[in-house]
């Protein structure tokens, strides 16, 4: 924030006495687009896509919009059936966003090396057309770990090695998700949310609460998307590493990865809102083990241009130059044609950690009892 | 006695023979030309300034003459018997006179005079002759660019230029030139044969020419002669000033943003000068001791300081000398530099333990050299040999270091560059009165380094520099190789008809990628009357490098880059077509117009960074095309006390690419349908001059979305079109000659810019949008350059 004062500050003193004036413009848009939404094609699962308008003008019109949405669905050239199905409760990637209520489904299950093609129309809108091929999978080979506990704090961290073969002769492009499991999901209320005290806790696309820390991928040189310079000027945030990269280096070759994790939470803390809306601890929650998912997962190209292009817009010149219209706003990355939005495709290889809770321990004494 | 007459005679003879020895001998073959031009002819090839009153040259007809390897006083006699003009050759000037006038007192008034009032006049003279060269040719003199009022009483160059039709504005106050639709990159500029690569201050606030230093620029924009290669629309081609081979001149100044100095004179006199000039901003020497004042009285807090400074640089020098009749060499330098620094610490207000230090720091700038040799063989035949070599360097720098019981330090440093040496050999060959050949040859090498990053971190107890791990990044420079061979003739094919036809063939090479480019030129002026003529003209240019802005401003961080096998050089054709008239010497009008198309454009996919980050830049750019027209008109008064120009341009430009925008055509950022100028000096007296130009045009493009935040889903390029944009500058200058000191002189400009305080909204961005409608958007329009007076004063000895 201190930064971001000095850079602001530097430009009120070259505009000396600068003036404003605000305007009601009317812009020209372009006409709206129908926008393929990030689902994502999982191996194992059924193909499932969300089309909507974008912009979205009123979320109370989703489902009609999708009743008068055509939409087609190719799999290895072959058609195949597509449901529109409706959810009352989301689909649990965001439990915030309404957006996914409605989503196209097919009996089709997503497999390794399925070429996927899908064609939309809806009136008042241009047609799109999007495909994508599912990549394989690359195993996890193996996995090691150096735990480092913090018996202070109670957010420990872990430094672990990944290790994977590249398959030869194709472009392969990976990225890295880790999150921690944060137990059973009986004990806490599904329609409330919680704070493990410096983060939230999101479910994932199997319903389990996971919480996000900080992956560091500083030290992993096979990592090319770093922050720059001016990254750096900016703040933290920006200054963090990818998450993704390309085999361009590791063709064919067995390669480890190496990585940390910090942010562990040993213990859970469940706040509830009161008659007043402030929020008061309810519940507090010690595992006995702490659960590290970590998943390689094996990108599209589509997918990975988009990791590209969400990397692009974090950075200063995308944020604050764009926010004061010094430069053009970074466009998402899509494979859509004659719309936006990404039909991604992806598999993943996963490998869980687990742990011994440090809290879970009992807490020595502070005054033994004295033994004569 | 009539062997004495006899003995006389020789003597007399010997003597005239001896002092025309040191007269420049020319070479003049012309029919039925204008004075102007022939006397354009006659500078060139003396090597002196020309100099007159205004309305000297109002009734000479036009001139046919054919002489060879002839004094100059010859010339002279031919040219102005008959009239009632007389001349004085300096050591320096040729100035014209009435017959009968005299000058107070000897060599001192003479330099003064030439310091002041006739040195602008000498415009005319240039003004006057482009009338019947190329379309789209300008030539401006240093005097030219000092009078027009600018930003801050700081004479640019850029700025001058962008005065022009067929020039759009760019961004208020920032020193970019987008010709004839054309972008900030794909302009040329050469200073005595040194390519330049930054030519701006400040952000752009400033261009990098000192006018102390700037004889006379030519701006070409319609119709390029052969020698010039590797930019899409315009050429500039500065000549700096040589110095004074008999006597020392110099003068200095000081203004509200910098000083600036110039000395010139004689190392060996008539043979070997000099001339220095440089000029540095001042605000740093306020900065400085203004913050260790704040840091020691603990503004910020206990333990916290902050540093900054800001400043700036420009150093031009230049010796010549003439070796004998035939050889001349000279050897020019150019150093420019800018360098921001902010450095911070946070000390013990926050926590006793806890101290933390961030260091930013930003220096780009240019080196240039070159050495020419000019031979003359015979009158027919001259060759120019040239050896150049720039530099341009910009360096970001920042360093963080936390010290909380351990220290953790980390620096990250961005390098980009170009380094640029070139050997050319050129020649002029006249073998008869109706050619002029011209033809050369150049090698280039250049060394590029895109996206050179070094990243250190250090934790532990106790750093040192050795301690700091360094990785570096993209640290392999690449070498391109761009050679260009041409020729051309101008054939004087009737007395009516002038024909110029040139061919170049230039030659890019890097990473086993070679290019290859026929380029024609092809001109033709055809003379009605003395006071009618058309142009036609058309050229083809190729670009092998490109800078492609990661902003809507000229920054430092933006990075020049080759052509590679993933990314063309740009082509561009253009076609100019124009009618002149000029009814006498003191009026000029002009209506010329022009398509330009240009292929394999480059720019940034609108979904990648555009700063150096871990995608190769090959990668990041797309490709297109861009189409330009339009039509320029231009009026001139050349002479008299009110002088000046008023200018229109309508014009359109625009892109298509097949990444950007849907693949749809989007109007070219500078896309400004329309432009004013008006330029105007009037003379008050002979010690004061009064200054103003007007200029409107229509607003820039830019992408505006309901929420311009990143990223966006929106495909759209330069869907907004700012507000419209005029201003008036106004501005005096009053010389002031020393009365105890003859031929020294003050010279105090007083400057407003921007007289009537319009708000030129140069940025805007979203601040709300209507929920029922994302196409209605409050808009929230910046202005930055209110009226800012200021003024300066310089001292010229």
């Amino acid at each position: 924030m201190k930064k971001r004062k000095i850079i602001v500050s530097l430009f009120a003193l070259l505009g000396l006495a600068s003036c404003w004036e605000d305007v009601e413009v009317e812009l020209d848009l372009g006409e709206p687009q129908l926008a393929v939404s990030d689902i994502g094609l999982a191996v194992g699962e059924k193909i499932r896509i969300a089309i909507s308008p974008d912009p979205v003008v009123n979320w109370d019109s989703v489902l009609p919009f999708y009743e008068q949405t055509h939409a087609r669905l190719w799999v290895n050239g072959r058609e195949e059936t597509l449901h529109l199905r409706l959810i009352e409760d989301s689909l649990q990637l965001n439990p915030y966003n309404p957006y996914y209520n409605c989503f196209f489904e097919s009996d089709c299950i997503a497999r390794e090396g399925d070429q996927i093609r899908i064609e939309a129309s809806h009136d008042g809108y241009a047609p799109i057309v999007a495909e994508n091929t599912v990549p394989s999978v690359v195993p996890i080979e193996s996995v090691s770990y150096t735990f480092h506990e913090d018996t202070i704090w109670f957010q420990s961290s872990i430094d672990f090695q990944l290790t994977f073969r590249d398959k030869p002769g194709e472009v392969n492009y990976y990225g890295l998700s880790v999150c921690q499991w944060l137990g059973e999901n009986e004990i806490f209320p599904s329609s409330e949310f919680g704070t493990s005290g410096y983060g939230y806790i999101y479910t994932d696309g199997e319903g389990r609460y996971c919480s996000y820390g900080r992956l560091d991928t500083s030290k992993e040189p096979i990592i090319k998307f770093r922050p720059g310079t001016v990254d750096y000027i900016v703040d933290e945030y920006t200054s963090m590493y990818a998450d993704f990269f390309d085999d361009s280096e590791i063709d064919g070759e067995t390669y480890t990865l190496h990585l940390s994790y910090s942010s562990l939470y040993s213990e859970i803390q469940w706040y509830k809102p009161d008659s007043t809306g402030s929020l008061y601890m309810d519940t507090t929650f010690i595992p006995d083990s702490l659960y590290l998912q970590v998943d390689l997962i094996s990108l599209s190209q589509d997918d990975y241009y988009r990791n590209i292009s969400n990397w692009a817009a974090r950075g200063f010149l995308s944020e604050s130059f764009a926010e004061i219209g010094l430069t053009d706003p970074t466009q998402l990355y899509t494979n859509v044609k004659g719309g936006t939005g990404l039909l991604s495709a992806r598999n993943i290889s996963r490998h869980i950690i687990r742990l011994k809770n440090p809290k879970s321990e009992p807490e020595p004494d502070v005054f033994p009892e004295r033994v004569d | 006695m009539q062997r004495r007459s006899w003995v006389a005679l020789c003597l007399l003879f010997v003597c005239l023979q001896w002092l025309q020895a040191g007269e420049p001998r020319l070479t003049l073959a012309v029919k039925q030309a204008p004075i102007e031009k022939v006397l354009l002819e006659v500078e060139r090839q003396s090597g002196l300034r020309i100099s007159f009153e205004s309305s000297l040259l109002l009734h000479v007809r036009p001139v046919t003459m054919d002489v060879r390897d002839a004094t100059l006083s010859l010339c002279l006699y031919d040219l102005f018997h008959g009239y009632e003009i007389d001349w004085i050759i300096t050591e320096k000037y040729l100035i014209l006179k009435r017959k009968g006038e005299v000058f107070s007192s000897g060599q001192d008034t003479l330099r003064l005079i030439s310091l002041q009032e006739f040195v602008v006049n000498a415009d005319s003279l240039r003004h006057a002759a482009t009338l019947t060269d190329e379309p789209g040719h300008e030539i401006l003199s240093g005097g030219r660019i000092q009078q027009i009022p600018t930003f801050m009483s700081q004479p640019d160059l850029v700025k001058s230029i962008q005065q022009l039709p067929g020039v759009a504005l760019g961004t208020e106050g920032m020193a970019g030139m987008y010709v004839r639709g054309g972008n900030n990159d794909e302009n040329l500029f050469l200073m005595d044969g040194m390519p330049v690569y930054q030519v701006s201050h400040v952000a752009g606030l400033f261009s990098a020419f000192n006018p102390d230093a700037v004889e006379s620029l030519s701006f070409f924009k319609g119709f390029f002669p052969a020698k010039y290669a590797g930019r899409l629309s315009s050429v500039t081609d500065i000549r700096t000033k040589q110095g004074d081979l008999r006597r020392f001149h110099g003068g200095v100044g000081l203004g509200l943003i910098q000083g600036n100095a110039y000395l010139e004179g004689p190392l060996i006199k008539d043979k070997l000068s000099f001339h220095f000039s440089m000029r540095r901003s001042w605000a740093d020497l306020i900065t400085a001791p203004t913050f260790a004042i704040m840091n020691k009285r603990e503004f910020w807090g206990k333990g916290d300081g902050y540093n900054a400074r800001y400043s700036f640089h420009d150093i031009n020098g230049r010796m010549d000398w003439i070796q004998s009749e035939r050889s001349r060499w000279s050897l020019s330098v150019y150093s420019g530099d800018d360098f921001f620094k902010i450095h911070g610490w946070d000390g013990s207000s926050s926590s006793d333990e806890y101290e933390q230090e961030d260091k930013y720091k930003i220096r780009w700038g240019n080196f240039a050299t070159a050495l020419n040799w000019n031979y003359r063989v015979n009158p027919k035949f001259q060759s120019l040999f040239t050896a150049s070599y720039t530099r341009y360097r910009s360096k970001l720098f920042y360093s963080q270091q936390e010290h909380y019981y351990n220290v953790d330090y980390i620096e990250s440093q961005t390098v980009s560059g170009i380094d640029d040496g070139r050997l050319s050999w050129q020649f002029s060959y006249r073998p008869n009165r109706r050619n002029r050949i011209q033809g050369g040859i150049s090698a280039r090498i250049q060394g590029f380094r895109p996206e050179y990053m070094e990243e250190g971190t250090f934790a532990g107890d106790e750093m040192t520099e050795e301690s700091v791990q360094v990785k570096t990044q993209n640290a392999l420079r690449m070498i391109g190789n761009e050679n260009v061979l041409y020729l051309s003739d101008r054939f004087y094919a009737t007395d009516r008809l002038t024909l110029d036809a040139g061919l170049a063939f230039a030659t890019f090479y890097l990473k086993r990628k070679l290019y290859t480019s026929l380029q024609p030129r092809l001109s033709m002026r055809y003379l009605w009357n003395e006071n009618w003529s058309t142009k036609l003209s058309y050229s083809r240019m190729s670009q092998p490098v490109h800078l492609i802005p990661s902003t809507y401003l000229d920054l430092p961080t933006d990075v020049w880059l080759p052509s590679t096998d993933k990314v063309r050089p740009s082509v561009s054709d253009q076609v100019s077509a124009g009618i002149y008239f000029s009814p006498s010497r003191t009026y000029s009008f002009a209506l010329e117009g022009y398509y330009k198309h240009q292929q394999h454009l480059a720019d940034f996919k609108p979904w990648v960074g555009r700063l150096p980050d871990g995608m190769p830049w090959e990668d990041k750019l797309t490709d297109g095309t861009g189409r330009s027209y339009g039509l320029e008109f231009i009026a001139r008064k050349e002479t008299g006390k009110l002088t000046g120009w008023t200018g229109y341009t309508l014009s359109w430009a625009d892109r298509q690419f097949a990444d950007i925008n849907g693949g749809r055509r989007f109007p070219s950022r500078y896309d400004n349908r329309h432009k004013f100028n008006v330029v105007a000096s009037y003379k008050l007296s002979k010690r004061v001059e009064l200054n103003a130009s007007w200029v409107y045009t229509k607003g820039n493009w830019i992408t505006l979305l309901p929420n311009n935040s990143s990223p966006t889903n929106y495909a759209i390029r330069n869907n907004y079109q700012l507000p419209d944009y005029h201003r008036m500058d106004l501005g005096i200058n009053i010389y002031r000659p020393s009365k105890k000191h003859p031929g020294r002189m003050g010279i105090w400009n007083v400057s407003i810019y921007n007289v009537y305080n319009r708000r030129n909204y140069i940025l805007a961005w979203p601040e709300s949008t209507d929920r029922n409608n994302p196409n209605l958007v409050k808009v929230r329009h910046l202005a930055l350059f209110p009226i800012i007076p200021s003024f300066s004063y310089t001292y010229k000895f």
